[in-house]
């Protein structure tokens, strides 16, 4: 080289070059160099190189600090990289602990996944129609109901008098027995009003739907069918508009298909114009015929503007007919709030349980890979002395746990998909919405953000031991007595653990308690053996004379009570027990009429058959029961349930008098029989209509289209369920083939829907308390474990110094359990500000009921005291001479 | 790897490349464009491997008392992305070829 003198240039390339990344700086700082020397070699050849052309070359090489700073992010690219790599050798080298940790997350994550999916689907996401914001339902407030049904009047008054709605609909659920597509079978359907569709904002898959106009009285029968019906019956065929389909004994034309994504009235098949009922009561405006409405708020009103506005309607109305209107109002409730109904406390309460669950993972796994991280403190050292910054180190750690959290949370993703599909398959009856339930973009973004989450809190203890770690000192000891604190720092992870486990078994002991005490609920009646399900009659039937309906009706509740097998068969129309309600309004005979409806009183009806009261072991308090002779011939009668009694007869005896119904004559009390549970288990009492009134079924008027069938009969709970169930339909159907049953269930299955909520939560709570267990004790066991391990040196000198192996197993014991007592404290403490939440979930006990807290703390304790027993046995069978020969 | 879109700079500097001019300062003289601007553009370049880089015969370097230089070629991704690019910039023809291979610099 000629210019022996290092030019200013070339010196700034050397210092340009420090900031470059190292892997890249010598190629870097030669092809600059190059390019500069061989310049300079060239002009000094021409004889140019003067101030302007030297001048040139410095601005030539500033261009260098440019590139310099762009070859920046390539640091960062490559030593994660190299971190990553690195990082997943490091999990390969131990394929046992990176399982371990991976199904832990994966335990983790997966449940968090899945819950999400729940909560997404069911809270977060809004209504799958437009503006879905806009959608009310509306109800008709009574003294006895916050929510009751609209008369037909009343809501075609609504329709035309409110200024703050831009459409309103009403409909009610109706089961229709079908024929004309294939066998006779009874399908769940709906009266609409024209509206219906139009308010929702749905548009038919196929066809139309209803047309203005089209659901007054006296159009032609048309129907809308769901996608369901559509495939089932008509094989998805294209030309089924038109078609006729038999409703009863109606045949409707077919004008349109609804798209599969209307899923609002699950199991509704059939929707057809409320004007093709042919009830008179849809005239009567004290007839509530369990008509409810929807709504669509015009854009920009409010919930409180549109309330202010129904409320003005209501009172006109009271005003122009008071006798039927007076005390009423209107009920606007969002759809949304009304679909999910009081879920949300108790999904948003699961959530937080399984937050806990991920918690208690992700200790596990800080604790493991804090006891690994002491073993790799020669590897950090070494790369600490090779030149590796601190960072870096951390970087690392960061990365590897990281990258298992990652790995966690797409098997946690897998397990959820399955995991949710089956929850919900279970219990279908727990969840609204629960066909909406699934992984999508934000049930990934939630994973992904939450095994991030994980990685970085997993690693975050075992990275900041390392930083605090004075690494050079390592290098110089030997390493045995090194990490006293790590110690301390796994003890309390362990003791977190415990304490969260805690909390979550509580939480789920108070609720086995809870459906325990629910289970035990005396309902009134007696469940066991008892079938319930619905039979419709024949069209024919609605149009034949009285008597030969009652005949026919008659004929075939004889056939059910002397079946084999069979104690007491009940037809019942109205209320039924947890499954239906019904109620009427009366006054007593005694008293004048009172001027309007509001100022009536209301009892729950069943209208039953004699057979009644023995199908559901209901016991009679005074009087007597209805026999076959209480029928149309005979004096009107009516039982009364003690509720009842005790309401309006207070202490006197009620037998002999006389209620007053409407304006037929007055029918006289007979008897008084116990109450019954109608509403539910849990909050009966919570409900303020209760009093009871039966009539016996035989003095009902007109034909009845179909009737509840109540049966007890020897073991229809049993094997031979179904086989009972065969020769009941058997049997109905030998009447008549046209007879339809439907909706079998047994009343034990009854009550267990009913108890559908809490069971769903019941069975969440123990499986996240399982897992919160079982973590637990693996970590306490893990940590126990390892402290054996790193003191079986210690150990063996206590043992050559004459310690007994007693002596050994109690000091282990007491490490360990010392640990998990304080995590029981930790974990009692907070268990007794945690459970408040679940208080309006709990039934028959209390959220810090001492005997669950008890119970629970000994489990746990006996369960840490077990995982710490395996490894304290080890080290008392440790060999001395071994264990000192070891070093 | 996917043909990216060059922006106009970045298609001198390939066309540049293609057109002989085989390392910094070469280009720079052919295109009057800035060290700070060719030189990340050639990193740019080389890592979507539309050009790749050696290091010259050390022999030559030495007889000439310089340490080696990097020379530049196009892939055939390169000349790929280059028939695009000259679609849609018309001006690239206008970048000449090395008439000698003492460069004609404006210095000179």
């Amino acid at each position: 080289m000629r210019n022996v003198n290092r030019s200013l240039w070339l010196w700034l390339i050397a210092f340009i070059g420090v900031i470059v990344p190292r892997r890249l700086r010598a190629d870097w700082r030669q092809e600059w160099e190059a390019e500069l020397q061989w310049r300079e070699h060239q002009l000094a050849e021409w004889d140019k190189l003067d101030a302007r052309n030297k001048l040139a070359l410095l601005w030539y090489s500033a261009g260098a600090f440019v590139d310099a700073l762009l070859l920046q992010p390539k640091r960062l690219e490559n030593e994660m990289f190299q971190d990553l790599r690195y990082g997943v050798r490091m999990l390969l080298k131990n394929p046992g602990f990176t399982a371990v940790i991976v199904l832990t997350l994966a335990l983790g994550i997966g449940a968090n996944a899945a819950l999400f999916s729940v909560v997404n689907g069911v809270l977060l996401n809004p209504l799958p129609f437009p503006q879905p914001d806009q959608l009310i339902t509306l109800h008709q407030s009574k003294p006895n109901f916050a929510t009751g049904a609209i008369p037909y009047p009343n809501f075609r008054d609504w329709q035309k008098e409110n200024q703050t709605f831009s459409m309103m609909a009403i409909s009610r659920g109706a089961s229709f027995s079908m024929f004309g597509a294939g066998e006779a079978e009874q399908v769940d359907g709906r009266r609409v009003s024209a509206d219906f569709f139009s308010v929702y904002g749905v548009k038919p898959a196929l066809g139309r739907t209803f047309a203005p106009g089209e659901d007054e009285p006296g159009v032609g029968p048309v129907v809308v069918i769901s996608a369901d019906l559509w495939q089932r019956k008509f094989n998805a065929a294209a030309d089924v508009l038109g078609k006729s389909l038999t409703l009863d004994d109606k045949s409707y034309s077919i004008i349109g298909v609804l798209p599969p994504s209307f899923t609002l009235y699950r199991g509704t098949d059939v929707y057809v114009p409320i004007g093709q009922w042919n009830n008179p009561a849809l005239k009567n405006r004290s007839a509530a015929l369990n008509l409810h409405g929807i709504g669509r708020l015009k854009p920009g009103v409010t919930l409180a503007q549109a309330q202010a506005d129904m409320d003005g309607v209501m009172r006109r109305l009271a005003e122009l007919y008071p006798n039927n209107n007076r005390g009423n109002g209107a009920a606007l409730i969002p759809l949304k709030e009304r679909t999910i109904g009081d879920v949300g406390r108790t999904l948003w309460m699961l959530f937080g349980a399984v937050g806990f669950v991920l918690l208690i993972a992700c200790v596990n796994v800080s604790n493991l890979l804090l006891a690994r991280s002491t073993g790799r403190t020669r590897e950090f050292a070494i790369r600490a002395a090779l030149g590796a910054g601190q960072w870096r180190l951390l970087r690392q750690l960061l990365t590897e746990s990281t990258l298992l959290a990652l790995l966690g949370g797409g098997l946690g993703l897998l397990a959820a998909s399955w995991g949710t599909r089956a929850a919900l398959s279970v219990l279908p009856t727990a969840l609204p919405r629960a066909a909406e339930v699934r992984l999508d973009g934000r049930v990934l973004l939630f994973t992904i953000a939450v095994s991030l989450l994980t990685g970085i809190l997993a690693g975050l203890a075992p990275a900041l031991k390392t930083w605090q770690g004075r690494l050079s000192e390592t290098l110089k000891e030997s390493g045995r007595g090194a990490g006293g604190g790590r110690h301390r720092a796994q003890g309390t992870l362990v003791a977190v653990e415990m304490a969260l486990a805690l909390v979550l078994l509580i939480g789920a002991g108070l609720m086995i308690r809870t459906l325990s005490a629910l289970w035990q609920v005396d309902p009134g009646f007696r469940a066991d053996n008892v079938l319930t399900f619905s039979l419709s009659f024949p069209p024919s039937m609605r149009t034949a004379s009285p008597e030969a309906s009652r005949a026919a009706v008659r004929e075939l509740s004889d056939r059910l009570n002397s079946m084999p097998g069979v104690r007491a068969a009940s037809f019942s129309v109205g209320a039924i027990p947890l499954q239906g309600e019904d109620d009427l309004f009366f006054w007593l005979a005694d008293q004048p009429k009172p001027a309007s409806t509001s100022e009536m009183n209301m009892a729950l009806i069943y209208r039953v058959e004699p057979g009644y009261l023995t199908a559901m072991s209901i016991p009679l308090k005074q009087g007597r029961f209805f026999t076959n002779q209480d029928d149309e011939r005979s004096q009107p009668v009516v039982v009364i349930d003690e509720v009842f009694a005790h309401k309006y007869f207070g202490n006197t005896i009620p037998i002999g008098k006389g209620i007053k119904m409407g304006d037929d004559p007055p029918s006289q009390i007979i008897g008084v029989v116990g109450h019954v549970h109608q509403w539910s288990l849990a909050s009966n009492d919570s409900q303020s209509l209760q009093a009871q009134l039966y009539q016996p079924f035989r003095q009902l008027s007109g034909n009845p289209s179909g009737v509840g069938v109540l049966v007890r009969a020897q073991g229809a709970n049993g094997t031979n369920g179904s086989a009972l169930f065969d020769s009941i339909r058997h049997a109905v159907q030998s009447q008549n083939s046209q007879n339809v049953i439907s909706g079998q269930q047994t009343m034990n299955e009854v009550i267990a829907d009913s108890l559908a909520e809490q069971h769903f939560s019941m069975i969440l709570l123990e499986a996240f308390a399982a897992v919160a267990l079982l973590l637990a004790s693996i970590g306490l066991y893990g940590v126990i474990s390892y402290l054996v391990g790193q003191r079986t040196h210690e150990l063996g000198i206590r043992l050559a110094l004459g310690a007994q192996r007693r002596d050994l197993l109690r000091l282990v014991l007491s490490h360990g359990m010392k640990m998990a007592l304080g995590g029981v404290a930790l974990g009692l403490v907070a268990a007794l500000g945690l459970t408040r939440l679940l208080t309006k979930m709990l039934y028959g006990v209390s959220a810090t009921d001492p005997a669950t807290f008890a119970v629970i703390t000994l489990l746990l304790v006996a369960v840490a005291l077990l995982a710490c027993f395996i490894p304290a046995r080890r080290a008392t069978k440790v060999d001395p001479l071994t264990a000192l020969r070891h070093e | 790897m996917k043909n990216p879109h060059l922006s106009f700079t970045m298609a001198v500097i390939l066309q540049a490349v293609e057109n002989g001019y085989r390392y910094g300062f070469e280009i720079l003289q052919a295109t009057g464009l800035a060290s700070g601007t060719i030189y990340p553009a050639l990193r740019r370049l080389e890592d979507a491997l539309l050009i790749k880089s050696k290091w010259e015969n050390q022999k030559i370097a030495q007889a000439e008392q310089r340490p080696a230089r990097k020379y530049y070629e196009v892939t055939k991704a390169g000349r790929e992305v280059l028939v695009e690019a000259r679609n849609r910039f018309k001006l690239l023809e206008q970048i000449e070829s090395p008439t000698d291979l003492k460069p004609a610099g404006k210095a000179s």
